[in-house]
């Protein structure tokens, strides 16, 4: 076989590529092996060494029947694992109080302590999330938590929210991941770390068209120019209605972009939220119902009017919305379509969208059965899908280091490496998230971090985590035969010719330098091929 | 979606060039699509260059830029306000005119001030009246107060609409890790990943033959071809791999190369100074960089910010050295370089109780650099009474940031944003940057 590359490669040189012959290619089906290596690159962040062979041996179905069902698969590390996260989906209200139990010997040496206990919550975090990826049982759960967490991204950076993240994670993602969409959607509404991110809390009823005049007239007698005054009307505008939430609420998180709503709809759903706000002293998740902000106006939302809201009663209307748009067949195919890109592949096939988007529809949006609906679908298993994603910063770390059997002590160099790769957790400026197509992770000399990364990790040069030596054990002597080992190991989907073809000189390379040879050499052979692995295409996809 | 397309439409052009590249002989220095552009485009050898440098946190006006003329200054800051110098040997107020002065820690840039090539910008601001960091840096780097929909940063829109040549990967550089928001759009931008030139070549090195685009690509090991997905992928995948390659190299060759301009002068030992020494390698090589980002954090000093002890006067004297040296290190390319300092918002008039302010509303940008209208101030303070501060506070906001953007881009690179570019902005009261 090996000569036969080698053959195949000089051809390689000398002939020209011939011109998208590809299309005319007839796609085989996957091979039983092949399929088991896509369920788990896509429902998991990567197989661990041995799995592969363990859920061959369970077979597909019974292994993603047990992950639909996580409670049973992860009860006992998952709990053991929250212990570690002392300050882990804390409402604000519980963290003020720790907060204020702080102690110090002098003032100055409290006051770094409450410093440090601020940062705690958000690390803690963070360090959880990729704690759970790498170590969990219930890996579908945690994609999906993944998939989540961007779908109703909110970003710590932003004011309070950084104190808020953390019960969001745990009560409005991680609590309703297999549940009813509604109840997800309904919980990210009600949650201060939403209603922050997106302006919600500071959204009241409008200034009237008279006040607005007057605000205009005003900017005008002080010298501004007609454009200046009008815009200066404009701000105050906002100072009153903040349209941010409604908008996000139908393009981001139901409906989709320009999807069956105009921007009447969208002023008309921001005076419906108005009032959703927070109060941090009150218990709880620190959401309060602020009636006085509450618009008074009568408002009807895509053609139809909404149920008024009655004094302390405003907030029916934001409710009638949420019930609206959860119902509503473009709700549906959004989330079907999302989802379908998301495990399936970029450009997403129209099959299983709409089977997802029925299954939705029929189960009003039970999202265990439509994530069901996408992973058991026939045509998940066509090639046309096989390897096709390209890993996102998150996913190319977790799984690097699931691959290598990687011990990691501080998970907080992890989270750091993630968000140098560009990918910040809970640290998406915009609310759109983190797009989930190759494209938006293709920007120039963003490879050469996972380069360093790869090699670093090799050579054991990440604080806080190293490869053990038992990743190493039982290997061949043959330096081809410990190459084609690890390819197996690492990359179980196989390598293209090309990057085989550079392992095979590198490995030659190293041991006509003595690198071969036993010993200290061996250790070097082994770094250098995973290292070359882990960097390679074939790693970076999916 | 649509962005997505269209970005597709500008790396189409890079992957292009690159699958050129591959057909030079692999010792080529030039990768094709570098030596193309240079070659074909001699536009690119007469680049002026804005160099962006974002202190992040909101930074303090009144102390950088110390109003040392006005009473009022004194009474608002009995323990942080900067002093007028009693005897020449004390540091304190650098005087610039009879009411501004410079913070001691900025005397490396007194110099320009005197050669008519610097300006401090006062009183500027954004018209919204966000006090967060985070909308305000939003508003600020998307250039769209207030305006939620605009995905584009002010200097990615600015690459796009002045797209007038080929793809040229240097014509935007950031130098760290993630795009600040100000350069993220649809137009590619390198961002300089951390990590020294000698460790950067040696991994480009190492997956040099494994990210090789071109025949062969397509097959597994079997000698099957791939199909569908992966084949598609696979491109992909070495496509953005390649593209990391030439781009970085070609970075590194132009700041490290047998011919890489060599540095005139010292630079203090920072960060910032690191990558000013790097920008203007690439600046002196004319590669056609046009914008470039820099981050410098710290600035949001609540506490300790001082007058001239604190955290303020640290955080100014690397500004000040790192840009003083910067400029020298420039020589005549300081004539077609500006580099503009700006954050999202000034802090409170008053000091607080633990010697440091608290969010406000206008600030301060400096303007360094040949094309600089210099030696005036620009703007005023106001007389810092209750009534004249915003919200009985902070400092108002007399000049819109986008008036400085706009004539920045004008006075660098003759660009005129057209009425798109800035969402409703009148564009009204010119502050005149720039030279005529």
């Amino acid at each position: 076989m090996r000569v036969l590359l080698v053959v195949s490669l000089v051809a390689v040189v000398l002939v020209p590529l011939p011109a998208q012959k590809k299309a005319a290619e007839k796609a085989r089906p996957l091979t039983d092996d092949e399929k088991v290596l896509h369920v788990l690159s896509r429902l998991s962040f990567g197989p661990v060494p041995g799995q592969f062979e363990k859920v061959r041996q369970l077979g597909i179905d019974k292994w993603i029947d047990a992950q639909l069902a996580p409670e049973k698969l992860d009860a006992q590390s998952g709990a053991a694992r929250r212990k570690q996260y002392r300050t882990l989906g804390l409402t604000p209200f519980a963290q003020t109080d720790l907060y204020d139990k702080m102690k110090g010997e002098t003032g100055q040496n409290k006051m770094a302590n409450r410093n440090a206990f601020n940062q705690q919550v958000r690390r803690e975090l963070q360090e959880y999330i990729v704690d759970a990826a790498l170590y969990s049982e219930a890996q579908l759960f945690e994609v999906l938590a993944d998939f989540w967490r961007n779908h109703f991204s909110v970003d710590v950076a932003k004011d309070s929210v950084r104190y808020t993240a953390t019960h969001y994670e745990t009560d409005v993602i991680r609590k309703n991941i297999y549940g009813k969409f509604k109840r997800m959607l309904s919980a990210s509404s009600t949650h201060p770390a939403m209603l922050v991110f997106l302006d919600n809390h500071i959204s009241r009823a409008p200034p009237s068209k008279a006040e607005l005049k007057q605000i205009e007239r005003t900017f005008r007698r002080r010298g501004s120019s007609r454009e200046q005054a009008r815009e200066q009307a404009e701000i105050q505008k906002q100072r009153g209605l903040n349209e941010n939430y409604a908008r996000e609420l139908m393009e981001l998180h139901t409906l989709g972009v320009d999807n069956g709503y105009s921007q009447q709809d969208v002023e008309m759903v921001a005076r419906a939220f108005t009032g959703w706000s927070v109060d941090f002293g009150k218990e709880g998740t620190g959401f309060s119902y602020k009636d006085a902000m509450h618009d008074r106006t009568r408002k009807a939302v895509m053609g139809r009017s909404l149920p008024r809201g009655r004094r302390e009663t405003g907030m029916n209307e934001g409710k009638a919305v949420i019930d609206r748009l959860c119902k509503h067949k473009n709700t549906a195919q959004f989330i079907a379509t999302k989802l379908t890109r998301y495990f399936v592949n970029d450009e997403p096939p129209t099959k299983i969208i709409d089977a997802a988007a029925n299954k939705f529809r029929t189960t009003k949006g039970d999202l265990r059965e439509v994530v069901k609906t996408i992973v058991k679908h026939p045509e998940f298993y066509d090639r046309a899908h096989y390897k096709a994603k390209f890993k996102t910063p998150l996913e190319f770390v977790v799984s690097a280091l699931r691959a290598t059997s990687t011990k990691v002590d501080k998970p907080n160099i992890i989270v750091a490496k993630v968000g140098e790769l560009g990918m910040p957790l809970y640290g998406c400026e915009d609310p759109t998230g983190w797009e989930d197509t190759a494209e938006a992770w293709r920007d120039p000399g963003v490879m050469a971090l996972r380069w360093q990364f790869a090699l670093q990790l090799v050579r054991g040069r990440v604080r806080g985590m190293r490869i053990p030596d038992s990743f190493y054990k039982g290997l061949p002597a043959d330096p081809l035969d410990l190459m084609d080992a690890l390819i197996k190991r690492v990359v179980p989907h196989g390598l293209g010719s090309n990057t085989y073809a550079v392992l095979e000189r590198v490995v030659f390379k190293l041991v006509q330098d003595g690198g071969g040879q036993g010993g200290h050499g061996k250790g070097k052979l082994q770094k250098t091929i995973v290292g070359i692995l882990l960097g390679s295409p074939e790693f970076q996809q999916q | 979606m649509t962005q997505n397309k269209t970005r597709r439409h500008f790396l189409g052009d890079a992957s292009a060039a690159v699958l050129g590249a591959a057909a030079l002989p692999a010792t080529s220095i030039l990768p094709g699509v570098f030596a193309q552009a240079k070659a074909s485009n001699p536009a690119t050898k007469k680049a002026k260059t804005l160099v962006i440098i974002y202190l992040r946190g909101g930074a303090d006006a009144l102390n950088v830029i110390p109003p040392y003329g006005n009473p009022r200054y004194y009474e608002l800051r009995p323990t942080i306000a900067v002093q007028p110098a009693d005897t020449d040997d004390e540091r304190g107020v650098i005087k610039l005119d009879d009411m501004h002065g410079l913070h001691p820690a900025l005397g490396a840039l007194k110099p320009y001030w005197d050669k008519k090539l610097f300006a401090p910008i006062l009183s500027v601001g954004s018209p919204h009246p966000t006090r967060s960091h985070f909308d305000a840096q939003d508003f600020m780097e998307y250039a769209a107060p207030g305006d939620r929909s605009m995905k584009h940063g002010w200097l990615n829109r600015y690459l796009q609409e002045s797209k007038t040549q080929k793809y040229n990967p240097m014509r935007a550089l950031a130098m760290q890790g993630l795009l600040p928001r100000a350069l993220r759009g649809k137009y590619p931008v390198l961002a300089v990943p951390r990590m020294s030139s000698g460790e950067s070549e040696g991994l480009l090195d190492l997956f040099d033959d494994v990210y090789k685009t071109g025949g062969g690509m397509e097959e597994d090991v079997m000698g099957k071809k791939l199909v569908g997905g992966a084949a598609a992928g696979r491109k992909g995948a070495v496509n953005v791999g390649r593209h990391t390659i030439e781009t970085l190299r070609h970075f590194w060759e132009i700041v490290e190369g047998d011919d890489a301009p060599r540095t005139v002068g010292k630079y203090p030992r920072s960060g910032l100074a690191r990558r000013l020494q790097m920008i203007a390698k690439v600046i002196k090589a004319n590669a056609g960089l046009e914008v470039v980002a820099i981050d410098k954090g710290g600035w949001d000093t609540h506490q300790g910010e001082g007058s001239t002890d604190g955290s303020i006067n640290r955080l100014l004297g690397d500004v000040a050295a790192s840009m003083a040296a910067f400029a020298k290190d420039l020589g005549k390319h300081l004539d077609d370089t500006m580099v503009l300092v700006m954050s999202e918002f000034g802090r409170t008039a008053a000091e607080n109780g633990n010697r440091g302010t608290d969010h406000g509303r206008g600030g301060m940008m400096l303007a360094l650099g040949g094309p600089v209208n210099g030696g005036r101030v620009i703007g005023s303070y106001g007389t810092l009474e209750r009534k004249d501060l915003q919200d009985r506070r902070d400092l108002r906001v007399d000049i819109d940031f986008r008036t400085v953007m706009k004539e920045a881009l004008k006075g660098v690179h003759d660009f005129d944003p057209s009425g798109k570019f800035f969402p409703i902005f009148s564009g009204r009261d010119p502050i005149n940057l720039c030279k005529a």
